[in-house]
This record gives C-alpha cells, structure tokens and sequence, in this order.
C-alpha cells in the first residue's frame, strides 16, 4: 500500500509539479505500486476527458497489470480474468477501495457530457496523429513492447540510457 | 695571449657545458609534446575519443536534467535521471508536455507508462543487453559505412561541447551528430541525420546536474586502439554462417550490418518470439517472428525516428524494428525465411 507521501509525490508528478531530484523517485513509485498506477491512472482518465481528449477505456486496466506484472517474476504474465479477480479477493481492503475509486472515476467520466469525446467517430478522427499512426490500440501496445525490447538489447554508441528511449515517452500524440 | 686564449676559452667552455646539460632535453621535450598531444586529444580533439569516453560516459555519470525531443514539428519535453546503485543503473524518464507518460529502467528491466495502454515491463533476459552497452567501439568497421570528424565547439545547457559529426555513407542508415559535454563526456545534444545532412530527430538537453564525483566514467575511462574491438559475446556473425540453428534467416542484410544476437521471448500467451538483432556498430534493428496474433503490424508505421515493418512470411508474422530509415526495414523484411518452426 503507498504511504501519503508516495501518493502526494505522485499528484504532484501529474501536475507536473515535483522537485528536483523527485520525479525519479515518484516514477519508481508509479512503477512499483498497483495502488498508485490505479490512481495515476484514474487521474489520468479523468484528466484526459476534461481536456476532451479522447480515451481508450478497453486498453486500460492499469493497477491489475502492474500487480500482475510485480507477483510475476518470471516472465511478463498474461493474468486471466479469474485471476485477476482472486487477487482482487485476496487483498480486499485494497480491492474494495481501488475498485470502488475506479468505478467511480469512469462513472463520472461515462455519464457526463463528456460522453461524446470517448465515441469511436472521434477515435477514429485522431488516429493520423496516433502513436505509430496506428488506430488500433493493440497494434500500438505491440509495438511499443517491440521497439523497448529492441532498445534494450541492442543500446549502442550514443543510444544506451535515457537517449534510446527518448523516442518511446517523447513521441505524443498530436491534439 | 693567455688573456686571448681566456677569451677564447671560456665560450667553449659554456658552451660545452650547455650542451651537456640540454642533452637529455630532446627526449624530455618530445614526452612533453606526447603528453600534451594526449592530454588535448583526450581533451576534445580526437572524434574517436570522445566517441569512446562518451559510450562510456552514458553509462557511469549519473545526471538529472531536462530535455526536449524534437521529430519534424512537434517537440516534447522531458524529465530524465541517470543514478546508480550499487554499480547498476537505472533510468527515470518523465513528459512534461501532453499526455503523461513515464519509463523506469532498473535492475529487473524496463517499465513503461503510456496513454491509453497498459503498463509495459520488458524483463531483463539473461542474454546479451548488458554485454553490448558499453563495448569498445569497432572503429574500422565503423569507418566503412561512417565518414567521423570533428566539427568544434558548441555550447549546450550553458556548458561547453564538442561536435563530433558520424556521417553515413550510404542510404541504408541515418547519420550522427554528437553535441558531447568537455567535462564529462555525456552527450548533450543528438541530432539524427538524413544523408543529404537534415536533422530530422534532435534531442537536447536544455538543462542539466551531472555528479561528476560519482562519475566512475572518468576514472575509468581508456583511449580505444584503432583494430576491431574485442567481440562480445553476442557476436554471432552473419545469419548466413548458421542458417540450420536459426529457423530464421536473413537471406540478405543492408550492407555493414549483421547479426549480433539472438534470443527466445515468451509472449503473454506462452507462444514463442524468435528475435534477431543486426547492427553495423551504431545502428541496429531487431527483426522479431512469432506466430499470428492479434495487434500485428500489416505495413509500415513509424515512431518519431524509428521505423516498423510488418507482414507475413510462410504463416509467421514478421515484424522489423529500429532506428533506420523505412526502406533499410523494408529491405529487411522481404529478405526473411522462416523455417516452419522458427
């Protein structure tokens, strides 16, 4: 479970408000902490319909993936819904709240009049600019795994660090 | 007489006796000249140094900062950190600009937050990444399909650089210019380089806190020797010198590149992946054959600098990945075969 301070550092990380030296810091929470992935996530959700940007709901599922991704050390795991489910009953405190939280956040999302913006047509009127310039998310999602996996195995002159990866977070979506 | 003869006399004497004691100066002169010819080209002058100590510096400096990616119009910002702990790195990157995203390199691999997708965690592999970061670099090969010079100073983030300009020979891959930092060695500023020499990727750093006293870099840094650097382990050869272990071959490979890994990844549904990956010292693409599946690439499609090239070969999905120009992937891609069980 994340701390208060975890869980301000994270806020101010989307806000874009953290100090020096803290952004690190918050990252590494975000990545380690399902808690907080469902927050950022939530916000993040939220965030993006406020600014009538589109959302991808079916490509989401955050926190249930970085806990996933935290059980499993061997390999990236493909979690089932059933299992996923069971996690959540095995942790119920966190489950109850998280679950309640994100059902709240996308009920507020889907029953306001921001409804319009997460509408396939305005899907499909942003996808030229999409990452990759790929509509499908599951093609977008493929691909970033190919390239970061490409990145990590094959850092050369120049390229190793934050420098190979540049591309990967730099890149956004054009609005 | 006598008193000519003094005066004769007393010059040959100094004479001589100065000759005696500049005697050792030539050798002492020319070690002067070589270790001020170290000293500068270490310093700055010699792209191949610099090259090297930047390789290195990459690695061992630690540095926070902020820096922007620039690919055609649009330009990101980005908060970044390099630390280590305990000799092994880790990398934070975070957008300060649009949607947020964020990416964490450490010991276990590689975690990564994107808009509108899953978290994403490649896992470190008990293959060849670590082996290939930081080699020495292979100059020869490099100055085959490479034109290296030095293009002077330049100052990024309020510091001073050194230029180093890694121009392509042909079409085949993109160019290099290295903005690299005089106190230690990080580069600052990349620009990424058609063949006619136009920038079409930059990234910058804008500002940025090196920790030059944890910088092991420095300390460990050695000139490189102008022959072909020690291949590591990774270095396989061509696909062409082991066709019957690979199942997948690369009929042909762009001019310069080869094979320098190969690896088996599992993929979410237990299927497996067979990666390759080419590189010509500098660039490098992975070329990646797994079994149809759902979100598979049919085509081109391009990240900022990076080029995908997908399609089918003989009922696998082929799919070639990196930092090289779309014709160089496609090129890729219809040179693969695959046997029936990769």
């Amino acid at each position: 479970m994340s701390t208060e301070q975890q869980r301000q550092r994270v806020s101010a990380l989307m806000d874009g408000e953290v100090g020096r030296f803290e952004a690190a810091a918050a990252v590494n929470d975000l990545m380690r902490s399902p808690d907080l992935a469902g927050r950022w996530e939530r916000w993040h959700v939220i965030g993006r319909a406020l600014r009538h940007e589109p959302n991808d709901i079916a490509a989401r599922e955050t926190a249930a993936r970085v806990r996933a991704s935290i059980d499993d050390d061997s390999r990236v795991p493909a979690v089932s819904s059933t299992t996923r489910a069971a996690n959540w009953m095995r942790r119920p405190v966190v489950g109850a709240v998280a679950a309640g939280l994100l059902v709240l956040g996308l009920a507020v999302v889907l029953r306001s009049p921001l409804l319009p913006y997460l509408d396939t047509p305005r899907l499909a009127a942003a996808d030229t600019a999409e990452r990759w310039q790929q509509p499908d998310p599951a093609v977008r999602a493929r691909l970033d795994r190919l390239l970061v996996t490409h990145q990590e195995q094959a850092a050369g002159i120049g390229r190793s660090g934050v420098a190979a990866y540049a591309a990967v977070i730099g890149y956004e979506r054009r609005p | 007489m006598p008193t000519v003869r003094a005066r004769v006399g007393a010059p040959m004497r100094l004479w001589c006796r100065v000759r005696r004691e500049l005697r050792p100066l030539p050798l002492a002169a020319l070690a002067s000249l070589w270790l001020l010819w170290t000293a500068s080209a270490h310093a700055g002058g010699d792209p191949r140094l610099l090259l090297e100590r930047m390789n290195q510096a990459l690695e061992q400096v630690q540095f926070e900062g902020t820096l922007v990616y620039l690919h055609g119009g649009d330009l990101a910002a980005l908060r970044v950190s390099h630390r280590l702990n305990n000799g092994m790195p880790g990398d934070s990157l975070l957008s300060l600009t649009g949607p947020v995203r964020a990416l964490s390199r450490h010991a276990q691999g590689v975690t990564c937050m994107l808009p509108d997708a899953a978290p994403l965690t490649v896992r470190k592999g008990h293959g060849h990444s670590r082996f290939l970061r930081s080699v020495p670099l292979d100059f020869p090969q490099l100055r085959r399909h490479y034109r290296i010079e030095s293009l002077g100073r330049f100052r990024i983030a309020g510091r001073d650089t050194r230029v180093v300009g890694v121009h392509a020979k042909d079409d085949y891959r993109y160019g290099y210019r290295f903005y690299i930092d005089e106190a230690s060695g990080l580069p600052l500023k990349v620009d990424l380089l058609t063949g006619d020499g136009q920038a079409i990727q930059q990234i910058m750093f804008t500002d940025i806190d090196i920790d030059l006293d944890a910088a092991g870099g420095q300390r460990a840094f050695a000139p490189p020797v102008d022959a072909p650097s020690q291949a590591p382990a990774a270095m396989t050869g061509s696909e062409a010198e082991a066709p019957q272990q690979a199942g997948v071959v690369a009929t042909q490979l762009p001019p310069g590149f080869r094979i320098i890994s190969r690896d088996r990844l599992v993929r979410d549904d237990g299927k497996d992946i067979h990666q390759r990956v080419a590189s010509d010292g500098l660039a490098s693409f992975s070329i990646y054959v797994e079994p149809p599946m759902h979100g598979a690439l049919m085509g081109q499609s391009r990240l900022g600098a990076v080029t995908a090239a997908g399609g089918r070969v003989g009922g696998h999905q082929v799919t070639v990945v990196g930092e090289v120009p779309p014709a160089t992937a496609q090129m890729v891609l219809e040179h693969i075969e695959v046997a029936d069980s990769p």
